[in-house]
């Protein structure tokens, strides 16, 4: 049987996320309060552009803020999975208050 | 899935194919992904790797791959036939920041589910979450 290729395009997955990013975060200081409602509307943002897509894939989407107080952040992942299906993408995006790294994932069913 | 090793020669590909078995338990017993099982795991190799290491930025991407290939060989041998496993680390220097980190899926509840540890020394700390989803 014929696997499908990865149908999705990365570059309108990564243009979703940037938006979703810019929208929600745009020029705010970081605000311990707001830090929890930021992190679920980007993701929110971003699964639901996803499951507007309608394809066959499950979705996982990670979001990590942190205030930018000049140190580095390693994020690595690995994975066991079909590469022919599966794939993922990171987008990383700070001004001079935040650094937001967000994850998405996206495995065949 | 295949098998392909990230870093060294790679073990001749496996592809697995939808056998539209619905549930982990229709392959055995202890083959549906167990939280607690995994996240024992990703704790022993964090202690391991971490404890008493003071943070070198010129070897913490390094340091996190390695985490990440160590935490998912474990996983595998924990024999879930039939899961795709994604791993993510995160390795960081405290100098006073907050940092949140969430997650959000879309996924079959019934079936898939995630594990997660975190480990702080005196001058850095480290994240690391296990995804594991069901391939029917």
């Amino acid at each position: 049987m014929d696997i499908p290729a990865s149908t999705l395009d990365r570059g309108e997955i990564e243009t979703t996320v940037r938006e979703a990013i810019g929208a929600t975060l745009g020029k705010s200081t970081f605000l311990h309060a707001k830090v929890d409602g930021w992190i679920a509307k980007v993701m929110e943002t971003c699964l639901k552009r996803l499951a507007q897509s309608a394809k066959q894939y499950k979705y996982v989407v990670t979001c990590q803020i942190m205030q930018n107080a000049g140190t580095g952040a390693c994020v690595t992942s690995t994975n066991s999975w079909d590469p022919r299906t599966d794939d993922f993408m990171t987008v990383d995006w700070q001004n001079d208050h935040i650094l937001c790294i967000v994850s998405v994932y996206w495995v065949g069913v | 899935m295949t098998f392909e090793d990230e870093f060294g020669d790679g073990e001749d590909e496996v592809h697995y194919e939808n056998t539209f078995i619905t549930s982990p338990e229709g392959y055995g017993e202890n083959q549906r992904f167990r939280c607690a099982d995994v996240k024992t795991v990703i704790e022993e190799v964090l202690h391991d790797r971490l404890d008493n290491h003071e943070y070198d930025p010129r070897k913490a991407s390094t340091t996190s791959k390695e985490i990440c290939s160590f935490v998912l060989e474990r996983v595998k041998g924990l024999g879930y036939k039939r899961y795709k496993l994604i791993v993510e680390v995160t390795l960081s220097e405290k100098k006073g920041q907050a940092v949140r980190v969430g997650s959000h899926c879309l996924w079959n509840p019934s079936t898939d589910n995630y594990s997660s540890a975190f480990l702080e020394t005196a001058d850095m700390f480290c994240c690391c979450s296990v995804f594991g989803l069901y391939y029917e």
